[in-house]
Order: C-alpha cells, then sequence, then structure tokens
C-alpha cells in the first residue's frame, strides 16, 4: 500500500506557538533529581514546563510535598511526577500533591524514562493516560544486561 | 512480636522498605502518630501505596494501646514505628512490657537542633526524652538501616545537649 508522506508526520507541540503541555516534576532523593533533569537536557535540549527537586536530610516531608506542589502549580494541562523509589519519602510528598487530581506518579525514575515522556507529550493530541500506557510498555526494554561472553566471541 | 521500636520522622519511606523490612523481617507495621492517623490523605498514602505482602496501620497515641498489645502476644514480626522519642515515654506509660531499646533512624535536621548522625538531629525536647528513656533502662541507639550501617549509642551523643 502506498503512504503519503502526509500520513507519516507527527505535529510536535513545540512546533506550534502557545500550546500547553503537560508537564514533569522529577521528584528522588538528594541530587538525582536536579542531575537527572541535566542529563535529560543534554539530550532534548532545554524543556519547558519541565522541574527537578531533590529531597534532602533537612527537608520535612510535608513542607517538601508544599515545595513541590508550588513549583508545579502552573501546570495546567497537569503534570506526571517521576520519583525514584515507590514507597520512599519523595514518592509519598507526591502522592499528597496528586491528592484530587488526575495526575500521576511514577516511581523507577531513569534517562530514557523521562525522554520518552518528554517525547511523548510534546506530540499534539497526546493524553496523560496514553503517556502513561506507553511508558509502561517501554518500561521493560530500558534496562540492558550484557556480559563480556556475549559481546567479545 | 516486635521486632523493633523505631523513631523515624518520615515514618515509613525508602530506608525502612528496603531494608529494615528485609533485615528483621517485618509483616506488619503499626505507625503511632497523631497526625498521620487524622489527616485522611496523609493516612492513606501510608497504609495503601506499600506492598500487599506488609500490612500497615495507622493510630493516635491515644488509641494504640490495643493494636501495640495485640502484636506484643503475637506471632506476627511488627516493627513499631513513631516520628518522636517523647511518643515512646508516652507508650511506656500506657502499655507495659515493651521492649527496652529504642532505634532512632532519620530526624529532619531544622533548625535549633543538634546534628547526632548525618540523617538525625535532635532537639532538647527530644533530646530530654532520650535521657528520661536511657534513665528508665532503655538502649537508646542511632542506626539508620540495620547491620549495614553503625550503630552510635545515645551515650556518645549525650554530650551535645544540656543537662
Amino acid at each position: 500500500m502506498y503512504l503519503q508522506m502526509t500520513d507519516l508526520m507527527i505535529t510536535f507541540k513545540h512546533e506550534t506557538e502557545n500550546s500547553q503541555m503537560i508537564g514533569v516534576a522529577i521528584c528522588t532523593h538528594a541530587g538525582f533529581a536536579v542531575g537527572l533533569k541535566e542529563a535529560c537536557e543534554m539530550i532534548s535540549g532545554e524543556q519547558k514546563d519541565f522541574v527537578a527537586l531533590g529531597f534532602t536530610f533537612s527537608d520535612e516531608l510535608i513542607e517538601y510535598s508544599e515545595k513541590l506542589k508550588e513549583l508545579t502549580k502552573d501546570f495546567d494541562e497537569g503534570c506526571i511526577y517521576i520519583t525514584d523509589m515507590i514507597n520512599a519519602s519523595p514518592y509519598n510528598a507526591a502522592l499528597v500533591c496528586i491528592y484530587n487530581t488526575n495526575n500521576w506518579v511514577l516511581s523507577g525514575a531513569c534517562l530514557p524514562m523521562v525522554i520518552e515522556i518528554l517525547i511523548a507529550r510534546s506530540v499534539e493530541g497526546m493524553t496523560m493516560n496514553k503517556i502513561i500506557d506507553q511508558v509502561k510498555d517501554s518500561c521493560q526494554f530500558y534496562s540492558g544486561f550484557t556480559s563480556s561472553n556475549d559481546v567479545f566471541k | 512480636m516486635l521486632k523493633l521500636v523505631r523513631c523515624d520522622d518520615r515514618l515509613i519511606h525508602g530506608q525502612c522498605m528496603t531494608y529494615i523490612i528485609n533485615e528483621y523481617l517485618i509483616h506488619n507495621i503499626i505507625v503511632i502518630d497523631d497526625f498521620t492517623a487524622t489527616n485522611l490523605i496523609i493516612k492513606s498514602i501510608f497504609t495503601a501505596a506499600i506492598p500487599k505482602s506488609i500490612s500497615a496501620s495507622v493510630y493516635t497515641l491515644a488509641e494504640s494501646k490495643e493494636a501495640i498489645e495485640k502484636a506484643l502476644n503475637d506471632e506476627s514480626s511488627t516493627l513499631l514505628l513513631m516520628k518522636k522519642p517523647q511518643t515512646f515515654v508516652q507508650l511506656r506509660e500506657k502499655v507495659s512490657s515493651l521492649p527496652n531499646s529504642l532505634n532512632i533512624g532519620p530526624q529532619t535536621i531544622r533548625n535549633g537542633c543538634k546534628i547526632c548522625t548525618p540523617y538525625a538531629a535532635l532537639n532538647q525536647e527530644e533530646a530530654d526524652a532520650c535521657k528520661v528513656l536511657t534513665k528508665q533502662g532503655v538502649r537508646v541507639y542511632f542506626n539508620s538501616i540495620g547491620s549495614g550501617a553503625k550503630f552510635v549509642e545515645w551515650s556518645t551523643v549525650e554530650k551535645l545537649f544540656n543537662t
């Protein structure tokens, strides 16, 4: 079957002006959050509606969740909170933030996950639930396991 | 049985769920905290989001006696969690035969606190509670993740505080 070129074109939101995007907030232990954000921007370039906040020994759970809420309050299209470990303090704080919203908290933060979300959210017509489904599917492919026996035969 | 009594102002979190649960083979967590027990959002975060293999319940100090006594007498290994050492002082007045041992885990570094270990800082009131417990024959020690980390006895940090 012959496909026309226009069928293969996806419109990305950053090509259209003033488009709203789903926000992304990375919240993890210590400097991981800020480091992960920097790593993402090294690959994807500077991103809008993208914030990071590390949890430290001087943070109290509720105060930290208030800081997170403050950082994400302008994300009108909703926000995906990406945390490192399930049931850990940054995760618990993000749960406080999503109370009474349609937002999501993910754990298991890693570079391919965040980049996949950043790309997915910029596709025209993408919804929060579609992004989450897509990331759920690809989570198992993020890690590679390779032994020297496999490579250096 | 109560495997561990622990003060941790973040209650159920990463260290607890990875190291403590596995080292002490915990199946049951009892949290004693008035704020958490009476705030439905926070309470459901600590109880509903944890793995199904572990049960967790949250009580106010006033309502905790029955659950703790049940845990003391049954086979299930239980972790008793509270935020502050003062709570353990109050609990000992209500419940007899509690263990003579208190583990202090993460305590947020706040203004007016003395840093006892990298993860724990206590204010004067909390330190006073540790002193009271020590006088009652309770071993108070700082430890973050069980045998993988140092055990720091209260007696070695006591000098940081006023007598």
